[in-house]
């Protein structure tokens, strides 16, 4: 009985619901766009509850780190503070509020600004560490990466009007090529993976029902 | 220099990379800026929108990549409204409401336009591609008021867009992985033009979709947003951020040089010692 309510009718109610938004996409059957149309605002709003379900997750988490005291468990304290704090200034004052701007300018702009900045620090260090002719391949990559770096640098043309034909031409054929592989693959793959899942193969997204 | 260069050579990378960065923007240099045939694409695109053709915008980013999808919104929006277009906003991402009011602060609309006639923003739409399929369908189906709260029915410009048929074309202001559904959501269902403002680093992944035509052009980074301005003659934050990434670009490209002229000297000592050795 358990088998059934636990994998049997979930497989069966997404295979059902899959199906009529795999057909509504290909087909321009009338009745299938109202169908599709109302399932979309029902998994928009699934996706909303979602984003509240990530919050309960979040704090649920870091009250567990705090309690058992695991390691840096004051960041927790922290994280849980702000994420109050931007609740609370949010919800209760709006996102058009003065405190709620300061807020999101002042720390999690600044933040975010600075995570992103960091990694002009470390592509520099690379640059000189790590992007050597060791080889033959990493010889190849080097003057092709440096090549692209020539004809992305904004005054190349003012050089020499070959480096950005250069660059597109790396950008446009080898790097293309290998870009459309890694494309053309992950569809295949997400075509896969809808077929196991209407077919009742793939469960994994049940919660750890296991496999057939 | 050279036992700190081997040993610690981040230190000395560091600091010049701060003085490279930071002495450019105090002292503008007016290094050349080249307009790349992929961004002359792009402006001739939004150089045919008509007075009163609507654009589906969809600023999709967070403050950490706005100085290069930050420079590239304001420049196209101007670009947008000099030529009479209208535009209506709206935000796949989190911070797609924060980002929107920086870049109005930005932009000054042309005389006589007015919100919520000439554009509208409709906030922040969860739900991903499912969110674009349900706005590229039927958009008053997924909400029902903009960012401001006022319902769609007060708004002049929403009485004119009903679904994607209604656009002439959607722009995607991106640092995220969104770009792509939008071409099953936008381009193959509506086959209307698709054009992206993605960072830097989505160019060679987008570049196949323009290739196959799925995205009509695209404005490489921090770089397509100073050449947007050069050809659109408004100079703005792009240009001024253009010296750094230049001198920045040839900074690395000398640490590539030096990085490797150390590496080969240290090999060839190497194995003249072993041949002396053998020797």
């Amino acid at each position: 009985m358990s088998e059934i309510y636990k994998k049997k009718i979930p497989l069966l109610i997404t295979a059902f619901f899959l199906f009529i938004v795999i057909l509504e996409y290909f087909l321009a059957v009338p009745f299938l766009k109202t169908v599709g149309l109302e399932l979309q605002s029902w998994a928009v709003l699934i996706v909303a509850f979602a984003i509240g379900l990530g919050g309960v997750n979040i704090t649920k988490h870091h009250l567990l780190r705090i309690s058992n005291r695991d390691e840096d468990w004051y960041l927790s304290i922290w994280l849980l503070f702000l994420l109050a704090l931007f609740v609370v200034v949010g919800i209760g004052f709006g996102q058009q509020s003065t405190y709620f701007k300061w807020l999101y300018i002042n720390v999690y702009g600044a933040l975010s600004s600075t995570t992103y900045s960091v990694l002009a620090l470390f592509i520099t260090s690379a640059a000189f560490r790590a992007f050597r002719a060791r080889n033959f391949d990493a010889s190849v990559l080097l003057i092709s990466g440096f090549l692209v770096l020539i004809g992305n640098t904004p005054a190349s043309a003012s050089i020499w009007g070959g480096f950005p034909l250069i660059q597109e031409w790396i950008m446009k054929v080898p790097t293309a090529a290998s870009t459309r592989v890694i494309v053309i693959g992950a569809a295949l793959g997400m075509v896969t993976l809808a077929l196991r899942i209407i077919t009742g193969k793939e469960t994994g997204f049940l919660g750890g029902a296991g496999e057939e | 220099m050279s036992k700190i260069l081997r040993e610690k050579p981040h230190i000395p990378i560091y600091a010049l990379l701060f003085l490279l960065t930071a002495l450019p923007l105090l002292q503008p240099l007016g290094l050349p800026i080249s307009v790349s045939s992929t961004t002359k694409s792009f402006f001739e695109i939004i150089d045919e929108i008509e007075e009163g053709d609507i654009v589906f915008f969809d600023i999709n980013f967070g403050p950490g990549s706005w100085p290069e999808n930050g420079p590239q919104a304001v420049a196209v929006i101007k670009h947008i409204w000099a030529k009479g277009g209208k535009i209506l906003f709206f935000s796949l991402n989190t911070n797609g409401p924060q980002m929107y009011d920086k870049m109005m602060s930005q932009i000054q609309p042309p005389d006589g336009y007015e919100y919520g006639v000439d554009w509208v923003y409709l906030g922040f739409l969860s739900g991903g591609e499912t969110a674009q399929a349900a706005l590229t369908t039927d958009t008053w189906s997924l909400v029902q008021s903009d960012y401001l709260g006022k319902s769609l029915e007060s708004l002049p410009l929403m009485q004119e867009v009903r679904s994607a048929e209604d656009a002439k074309l959607l722009i995607c202001n991106t640092s995220g992985a969104l770009a792509w559904a939008w071409v099953r959501q936008w381009h193959e269902p509506y086959n209307k033009p698709y054009l992206l403002l993605p960072i830097g680093i989505m160019v060679p992944s987008s570049a196949v979709y323009v290739d196959a035509g799925q995205i009509a052009a695209l404005l490489p980074g921090s770089r397509g947003a100073a050449e947007y301005e050069i050809l659109s003659n408004r100079p703005g934050e792009a240009v001024t951020l253009t010296d750094t990434l230049t001198i920045q670009q040839a900074f690395i490209m000398i640490l590539i040089i030096i990085g490797n002229i150390m590496f080969l000297l240290e090999r060839q000592g190497k194995s003249s010692k072993n041949t002396r050795r053998a020797i």
